[in-house]
């Protein structure tokens, strides 16, 4: 079962979980891509069993008549997304007329979404240079402001960036998930299941030794240890009560959220449709118990 | 016989077909399966060399226009592929460019890349051709790609070529190869199963189920049914096999009803034997001597208690042998059955093991020999004789019990003839056994049993009846002995009689004690005459008799004068001896037929029957009387003892025993009123008298109580000076019933009734009491004189009281004067001595009362501490008369004088009197001359007077 997802600290235990061997033996495979463009076009070509995405990218595939699920919510986003600015930049007002990168997408076009609403500009008013999230680092030189996220965000802040809106102005629009196609809870229900329970461990692992956790993860996110960690202080990471809380099928929190964004969207004509949320989520995979 | 290994066909067939059918379908798979790995093998080497010669054109290209980061993208785009275990961009210095997993970028591949095989690496780098290998042990494809890389910007050409690694995973699809090759087999293992199914019930209906029923009526043959026949339809081999099997059956059944019927038969005389055998408790066994084991008969074992998991051998059968009688039978057995050949015979006792009972058996048993003459086998019989021993040890123990038994016991034949007798009997009559078998038992008459007694006897046992009696029989000795038997028939089982048995008990002992006990009831021990109960029957019988015939009775009621005296001061001995003389002279006077008897104490009572009139009592009476006149000489003394009769008749003064005895009694009383040693014939007057005692008695208890009695005092004067020098302290009682009583009266029954103690008692504390008083009046030497019971020495504390009085009262010592009689000092009882003896101590003075009237016995005077002489009465009224008198009370004083006694002279009542004995010298004189008795505060009053 193959589980594709970007670079976002977001994922990250994952592949901590991964790193600590709690997937050996199983027939979980963490596929590691560039871009969030990239797993979503993995997952639209049958690629992976699996991806991790934002919720709007996820509305975007059900728009497109996909029938995916969402198994496992992964964080909120706080100020983990972001607007990055080029220094002189000093208002949202200033951005009339500029180059804006951003990887159209994905969950850039949220962001920059609540940054044109705030800024009170119509997206005709600025110009959109669409770039993936990998070159984002590239891509910031060549243009005004960047719309990005973690790691990205704290490697702009190296290069001089200045942060001018995030993701803390728009609560619960940017949303993490773990998605899989139907087809993929047939056939893997108990891949599924290890799954969650590594990811619940090694969030467990996180918060007990997170010295070594983030020290685990530099290699992949190319940030130190103390920059991981303050990094994730811009993240809600729900716990597996409240996971629970956000996928059961009664409480349906998180169905509740995704129509609001999906009409939202649909105002934004992010969406060609007028989605009905309904069976989205599937609780049955998170672990009977905190490990 | 060929020995044939059998198989469960149902079972066997169908595996070894499945399993041979298995086994090609294994190979099968197998093949297919190699087939299949090899083409996964090939076809993985196909589409991993085409897809990495893709990548590499594509990653060339980007390098070459400097795009890293799309280069980059492309390798990872790859990573979505499954079988991409490792796919790395490695420079020339062996870095890591990209990875599939991003944190390996930039490490050596050498260190982080597990399959990375440098050689190959550099090989690659010479040769620029890719390394493609396909590694079937790790099931994985290894490939090497040649990379051109721009490193250095600005260069023409790139120069510097790494390399594309990659690990190519075919396990996973190695082993869905392998579930694959099983899937697809699977129809045809289900087609397998239905075919064994199939081939099962095949089996099951044409080969199995026939066996089955040939087994099953084998079996049924086997455990003994008979005449089973199976019906199998066809011609095949089964078939015929039934058809032979049905004619075997046959057969069979037809020889196994002749045997049913044999056996039977057998069985038949087999039950009854068994059943004979219970019965008669008796077993039978075989014991086979070699092998040490023996079988036993149900009964047998019954008898011994074992069943047949009994350990049966030799040892086990003297397990079960009485521990009394083991090691007897053990050596019995080994030595003379097993040696000797001899045949067993043997009564012993076991212990059931069962119950634990012991039982009693008589074991039998004959030894069977071999050509050799060995013994080879003991055929035998076990009796259970238990009943029999039992039978037998009751009737040792009853016969034991017989014979031991301390009464006679005597079997005697119808005819009378003894067959048997105990050892009492050999004791009581002293013939031993021997003596008396086939004797008649009329050896033991004594002659002295009547006659009609013997009837009774014979008339009791010839109707079958038991007897008993006593009979007086004679020893072997000639000693006549008593015995009380019990005669009873013995009757057999027809109940004819047998045997007569006698059970006698020798009760001459017991009828000697009751003809003494009965001789004690009606006879006086110690005179041996009549008692009261016996006197009063016999009185009974003349009433009854006299009441017949018309006759008189008369009823003598003797009391011995003064014997109570003679009692007291002689002692009882004495008594004792005066009373069995005197009934031996009562028993010579009476005539023949009359009834003495003794009534107790000295009180007898003689019957005078078939009296025509009261002429015949006189001479009786009379003689009586004279026959006492004589004395008793009683341990060489002579005493004489007259008696006083008292005579009661019927009818006129009575016709019950008791009416006449009371009668007579009273008669008694008035002839010892009379003056004794007479009689008198009862009169109606007498009946007041013995009320009067009676009354006396009555009134005397609480008479001290009420204060009825008080003290007088006779004066006594000096005849020289006509002073009164003391007094003489008379008793006297007024009682509200009876009036005045003179003392002559009531001092008998006090005495009689012991009151004479507290009366005493009073009369001595008031006496002293006046005479401190009157002491002091006049002068210490004023004396007071009492009169002193004999009945008053008995009793202990008489001495002590008056030394307490003395003491008490102050009274001058030597002014008390004790009169005693004669009598007093008679009994010479040492208590009297030693209480006068003491009196004496204490200054007390003794006067000898009533001199002259009894023995006067002058040793007494000088014997006994003495100090006065009292003359009595009787001798003073007549000195003015008299002149024997005279010379008596002159010698009198002149005796007392010269012995040193003072002269104290009684009822002087004239002057002529006291003048006269003024003359002898008298010295002192009491009576009506100069006051009769009279009160104490008189007697105050003339000391007063002077």
């Amino acid at each position: 079962m193959r589980i594709g997802t970007n670079v976002w600290i977001g994922y990250e235990p994952l592949y901590l979980a991964r790193d600590l061997g709690y997937y050996t033996n199983t027939q979980v495979k963490l596929v590691e891509l560039t871009s969030a463009s990239e797993v979503i076009h993995a997952l639209r070509n049958g690629m992976l069993e699996g991806a991790a995405l934002t919720l709007d990218e996820a509305l975007t595939m059900l728009d497109d008549g996909f029938d995916l699920h969402v198994v496992l919510v992964m964080d909120f986003s706080h100020g983990a997304d972001a607007l990055m600015v080029k220094p002189e930049i000093t208002s949202l007002a200033e951005l009339r007329g500029k180059r804006i990168a951003v990887e159209q997408s994905s969950v850039g076009a949220i962001l920059l979404d609540g940054v044109l609403n705030a800024a009170k500009l119509d997206p005709t008013e600025v110009e959109i240079i669409p770039c993936v999230a990998d070159e984002h680092p590239e891509c910031y030189s060549s243009v005004d402001a960047v719309v990005t996220f973690e790691p990205f965000k704290t490697k702009l802040l190296q290069q001089g960036a200045r942060l001018l809106f995030d993701s803390r102005q728009i609560p619960n629009r940017i949303v993490d998930i773990l998605v899989v196609p139907r087809a993929t809870i047939k056939r893997h229900p108990q891949s599924l299941k290890q799954l969650l329970d590594g990811y619940f461990k090694a969030r467990k692992y996180l918060s007990t030794q997170p010295d070594d956790a983030a020290s685990r993860m530099e290699a992949r996110l190319g940030l130190t240890a103390v920059e991981i960690l303050d990094a994730y202080k811009e993240l809600s990471l729900p716990g597996l009560e409240e996971n629970i809380t956000l996928l059961d099928r009664d409480e349906g929190q998180l169905e509740g959220m995704a129509q609001e964004l999906a009409d939202f969207m649909l105002q934004r004509k992010l969406l060609k449709n007028k989605l009905h949320i309904r069976d989205l989520l599937d609780h049955r995979f998170l672990p009977k118990s905190a490990p | 016989m060929k020995y044939l290994r059998s198989i469960s066909l149902k079972l066997w067939i169908p595996l070894l077909v499945i399993g041979i059918f298995a086994m090609l379908l294994l190979i099968m798979v197998w093949m297919a399966q190699q087939n299949i790995a090899s083409d996964i093998n090939q076809r993985g080497l196909r589409l991993a060399t085409q897809q990495m010669a893709l990548l590499q054109r594509e990653m060339v290209k980007e390098f070459g226009v400097g795009h890293q980061v799309e280069a980059g993208q492309a390798l990872s785009a790859s990573g979505v592929d499954i079988h991409y275990r490792t796919l790395a961009a490695i420079d020339a210095h062996g870095q890591i460019i990209h990875s599939i997993r991003f944190a390996q970028k930039g490490r050596q591949a050498a260190k982080v890349l597990s399959n990375f095989d440098t050689q190959r690496f550099a090989t690659l780098r010479q040769s620029n051709r890719p390394d493609v290998r396909l590694e079937t042990a790790q099931q994985q494809i290894s490939a090497y790609f040649p990379l051109t890389l721009s490193s250095h910007e600005g260069d023409i050409r790139a120069m510097e070529t790494g390399a594309l690694f990659l690990i190519y995973d075919l396990h996973a699809e190695q082993e869905q190869a392998w579930s694959q090759a099983w899937f697809s087999t699977l129809p045809i293992w289900l087609l397998l199963l239905l075919a064994m199914a199939l081939l099962v019930e095949f089996l099951r209906y044409f080969i199995t189920r026939p066996i089955k029923m040939l087994v099953s009526a084998a079996q049924a043959v086997a455990q003994g049914d008979s005449g089973v026949m199976i019906h199998v339809q066809g011609s095949g081999e089964l078939a015929q096999l039934a058809n032979t099997f049905n004619r075997m059956s046959q057969q069979l059944d037809l020889r196994f009803k002749q045997r049913m019927q044999a056996e039977s038969a057998l069985k038949m005389s087999l039950d009854r034997l068994s059943a004979a055998q219970k019965m008669a408790k008796f077993g039978h066994y075989i014991l086979d001597i070699k092998s040490d084991s023996w079988s036993a008969s149900a009964e047998l074992e019954q008898i011994f208690g074992v069943d047949e998991n009994y350990k049966k051998n030799i040892d086990g059968w003297l397990q079960i042998i009485h521990p009394d009688f083991r090691e007897i039978m053990s050596r019995y057995f080994h030595d003379e059955v097993l040696t000797q050949h001899q045949c067993f015979d043997k009564e012993y006792k076991i212990i059931q093991v069962k119950t634990g009972e012991v039982r009693w058996v008589h074991g039998l048993g004959e030894l069977k020999f071999d050509d050799d003459n060995n013994a080879i086998e003991i055929l035998g019989t076990i009796h259970d004789i238990t009943q029999r021993k039992r039978a037998e040890e009751q009737i040792h123990t009853l016969s034991q019990a017989v014979e031991q038994s301390p009464v006679s016991v005597m079997l005697t034949t119808v005819k009378g003839h003894i067959v048997y007798v105990n050892s009492a009997f050999e004791r009581v009559t002293g013939y031993s056994s021997a003596e008396v078998i086939g004797q008649n038992p009329r050896i033991l008459k004594s002659g002295k049993t009547s006659p009609s007694q013997y009837h009774e006897l014979w008339e009791a046992l010839s109707q079958g009846r038991e007897w008993h009696g006593e009979f007086q029989n004679r020893k072997k000795n000639g000693d006549y002995f008593w015995e009380h038997a019990h005669i009873a028939p013995v009757l057999d089982e027809s109940g004819k009689v047998r045997h007569y048995l006698a059970v006698k008990e020798d009760i001459t002992l017991r009828k000697q004690q009751e003809k003494r006990l009965l001789h004690q009831a009606h006879f006086d021990a110690l005179t041996d005459l009549p008692n009261r109960f016996l006197s009063l029957d016999r009185l009974f019988q003349l009433l009854t008799e006299a009441k017949r015939n018309g006759h008189l009775v008369a009823v003598l009621f003797l009391d011995l004068d003064d014997f109570k005296k003679i009692n007291d001061t002689l002692g009882h001995s004495v008594g004792d001896k005066i009373l069995i003389g005197a009934a031996e002279r009562l028993r010579h006077v009476i005539r023949d037929g009359d009834t003495v008897g003794r009534l107790g104490g000295d009180e007898f009572i003689v019957l005078l029957g078939g009296l025509s009139d009261i002429s015949g009592i006189r001479p009786v009476v009379k003689g009586l009387i004279d026959h006492f006149r004589s004395p008793f000489q009683i341990d060489n003394r002579e005493l004489i003892l007259t008696v006083s009769i008292g005579i009661a008749l019927y009818p006129n003064d009575g016709d019950t025993p008791s009416d006449l005895l009371r009668n007579a009694d009273s008669a008694m009383y008035h002839s010892k009123a009379l003056g004794r040693n007479t009689y008198s014939y009862f009169t109606d007057s007498m009946n007041q008298g013995a009320a009067r005692r009676l009354a006396l008695e009555e009134q005397m208890h609480g008479a001290l109580d009420r204060g009825e009695f008080r003290l007088c005092y006779q004066p006594q004067i000096d005849v020289a000076s006509r002073a009164m020098v003391g007094v003489e302290a008379l008793i006297r009682w007024h009682n509200a019933v009876l009036g005045e009583v003179s003392p002559e009266e009531f001092i008998p029954i006090a005495e009689h009734s012991g009151l004479i103690v507290p009366i005493g008692q009073f009369v001595l504390t008031e006496a002293l009491a006046m005479a401190a008083q009157w002491q002091k009046i006049s002068n210490p030497s004023f004396s007071v004189a009492f009169n002193v019971s004999p009945h008053q020495f008995r009793d202990a504390s008489l001495v002590p009281f008056i030394a307490g009085l003395i003491e008490q009262s102050g009274i001058t010592k030597g002014s008390l004067e004790l009169e005693i009689t004669e009598g007093v000092l008679m009994s010479q009882h040492t208590y009297i001595d030693e209480s006068l003896a003491a009196l004496n101590d204490l200054g007390v003075k003794l006067a000898m009362d009533d001199f002259g009237t009894g023995y006067s016995s002058l040793s007494y005077l000088r014997n006994y501490p003495f100090s006065v002489l009292k003359i009595d009465r009787s001798f003073i009224n007549d000195i003015t008369l008299d002149e024997a008198d005279l010379k008596l009370v002159t010698a009198s004083i002149a005796m007392a004088h010269s012995l040193g006694l003072k002269v104290i002279a009684e009822g002087v009542e004239m002057e002529s009197q006291l003048t006269l004995l003024a003359e002898q010298g008298c010295d002192v004189a009491q009576g009506f001359y100069f006051s009769k008795a009279v009160p104490a505060d008189e007697i105050t009053a003339m000391l007063e007077a002077g």
